[in-house]
C-alpha cells in the first residue's frame, strides 16, 4: 500500500493504518529498535509504543515521507528505554557505535559550554552536506540506524574492511569540523 | 559533548538524511538492474552455446564398461540406408514366449540412433526408452522407464513404425552377461547400452499407431485379425498363463 493511502487511513482513524504500516515497514522499525536495545521483547514493545505515538500524532501531522517520520519515533523511544535500562547498554550495536563516537568527540564531561542537541543537529547537518552521498549514507547507517559494518558493506557494495576504514576517516573529519566550530570537542 | 548528546542531536536532524540512507540501496539496485539482467542473459546464452557445442562434440559419446573392448558407441543418426542382416529363425507362437523375455505395455518416450565402431568398422543400432504402464511378466515395475535395444531399423519391419508417444506391448529379451555383440575382433556388452533388447525387429513388439495396429501378423497367426491393443493384451496374458501352468508357475526366473 502506498504511503499516502496509509496516512489517509490514519486520518480516517482506521486501525488498518497501523496494520498496513507494520506490514510495509515493520522489519525496518524492528531493526532500528533491536540495534539499540539488543532485546527482542523490548524492541517489540518499543515499536508498539511508536505505533501508538504515530496514531496520536497523525492527524494533524501529515508526514511525508512517512518512513523516516516513524523511524525517528522508533529511534527516540528506543533511546529512552536504552538510557533507562543499564543492562541494555551491553553488547548492542548502538553501544558499539556510540563508543566509536565517544572516542571521537569525548570531552572531560564539563557542564559549561555544553552544546544543545538541537544546535548540534544543525552543525551535524552542515557536516553531512560536506560528505559524498556514499559517505553520508555510511555515516547515517552506522550512527543513526546502528547498523553493523557488515550490513553497511552489503548495502553500499563495499567490503567490511572498506567500511571500517571509511568510518574512521569520516570520524576524523567530523572531529576536525566540530572543533573548528567549537562544538565542545 | 558526550555520545548521548550527539545521539540526541542525530535524532533532531532533518528527515531527508534518514530518507536518503533508507533509499540508498534501492536506488543502486534499480540503477544496476538492467545491467544485471543483460549480463545474466548474455551468460545464459553463452552457457547454452557452450552446452550445445560440448554435447555435439563430446557428450554424444556413450561410456562403455570394461566388459566391452575395441568398440566405441555414440549417439548419431544413421547416414546410409539400412539393410536387413538378421535372418529370422522360425519359431512357433509358444516358442516366441518361452525365451527369457519380459512382457509389458508402455509408451515410447525416446528413440535414439547409436553408431558403433567395432575396431573401426561401423554399425548401427537404436535404443528406445519405454515408460512401463502394465507388467505381464518380468521384474520391471509400473512407472519404470526401461531401455530397449533395437538391432537395426529397416524400412518395413515392425519397430520401424515406432515413434515417440506411441503405446504398445513389448516382449523384449532381458540382457545378461551373455548378451554380447562380437564383430571384427571387438566386443560390445549390450548391457552397456540397454537393459533389454528385441531379438529381432519383427516379432517382439505390438504397436498402436494412429491408423492401425502394427505387428508381425504372419508370426502370430492366431491373432492375425486383431485390430486393438486390448486384443493383444488378452492374447499375451493367455499365452503367459498357459506357459505358467505348463511350467508349474515358475516362468519368472
Amino acid at each position: 500500500m502506498e504511503d499516502e493511502k496509509i496516512v489517509e487511513l490514519f486520518f480516517q482513524r482506521s486501525e488498518q493504518a497501523v496494520r498496513e504500516l507494520d506490514l510495509k515497514y515493520g522489519k525496518v522499525f524492528w531493526k532500528i529498535s533491536y540495534n539499540i536495545l539488543n532485546d527482542r521483547q523490548d524492541a517489540e514493545e518499543c515499536i508498539n509504543d511508536a505505533y501508538l505515538g504515530a496514531w496520536n500524532a497523525i492527524p494533524p501531522a501529515k508526514p511525508d515521507p512517512l518512513l523516516s517520520y516513524i523511524c525517528k519515533i522508533v529511534r527516540n523511544i528506543s533511546l529512552k528505554i536504552y538510557y533507562r535500562k543499564a543492562a541494555a547498554k551491553r553488547n548492542s550495536m548502538y553501544t558499539i557505535a556510540m563508543d566509536e563516537i565517544e572516542s571521537c568527540i569525548a570531552d572531560p564531561g564539563t557542564v559549561e559550554g555544553q552544546i544543545e542537541a538541537r544546535e548540534l543537529a544543525r552543525v551535524i547537518e552542515r557536516f553531512l552536506d560536506t560528505l559524498s552521498v556514499t559517505d553520508r549514507v555510511i555515516f547515517m547507517r552506522r550512527y543513526w540506524f546502528s547498523d553493523s559494518c557488515r550490513e553497511i558493506a552489503g548495502r553500499v557494495g563495499f567490503t567490511e574492511k572498506n567500511i571500517s576504514v571509511r568510518l574512521t576517516r569520516i570520524r576524523k573529519k567530523m572531529k576536525k569540523y566540530l572543533a573548528e566550530r567549537e562544538c565542545g570537542v | 559533548m558526550n555520545s548521548k548528546i550527539f545521539s540526541e542531536a542525530l535524532s533532531e536532524i532533518d528527515s531527508r538524511y534518514v530518507e536518503e540512507a533508507v533509499q540508498y540501496r534501492k536506488e543502486r539496485e534499480n540503477k544496476n538492474t538492467w545491467i544485471k539482467w543483460a549480463a545474466a542473459a548474455i551468460c545464459l546464452m553463452l552457457v547454452f552455446a557452450a552446452g550445445f557445442y560440448v554435447a555435439d562434440w563430446k557428450g554424444s559419446q556413450i561410456k562403455l564398461s570394461d566388459n566391452s573392448f575395441h568398440v566405441t558407441a555414440r549417439y548419431k543418426e544413421r547416414e546410409d540406408s539400412a539393410e536387413c542382416v538378421v535372418c529370422l529363425v522360425a519359431l512357433t507362437e509358444e516358442e516366441l514366449f518361452t525365451r527369457d523375455t519380459a512382457a509389458f505395455k508402455g509408451s515410447i518416450s525416446e528413440i535414439r540412433d547409436i553408431q558403433l565402431k567395432f575396431n573401426g568398422r561401423k554399425n548401427y543400432c537404436a535404443v528406445a526408452e519405454i515408460e512401463v504402464e502394465k507388467v505381464y511378466r518380468g521384474s520391471c515395475g509400473v512407472g519404470d522407464t526401461v531401455s530397449v535395444m533395437i538391432p537395426y531399423l529397416g524400412s518395413d519391419d515392425t519397430v520401424s513404425a515406432m515413434r515417440v508417444g506411441m503405446t504398445g506391448i513389448f516382449i523384449p529379451e532381458v540382457f545378461d552377461e551373455n548378451s554380447v555383440w562380437e564383430e571384427n575382433g571387438a566386443k560390445l556388452d549390450r548391457r552397456d547400452l540397454a537393459d533389454y533388447g528385441f531379438p529381432d525387429c519383427q516379432r517382439y513388439a505390438f504397436l498402436k499407431t494412429k491408423k492401425r495396429l502394427v505387428f508381425d501378423r504372419g508370426a502370430y497367426e492366431s491373432i492375425a485379425d486383431a485390430q486393438e491393443l486390448s486384443e493383444i493384451e488378452e492374447y499375451v496374458q493367455t499365452m503367459l498363463k498357459k506357459l505358467s501352468v505348463r511350467c508349474g508357475g515358475q516362468e519368472d526366473k
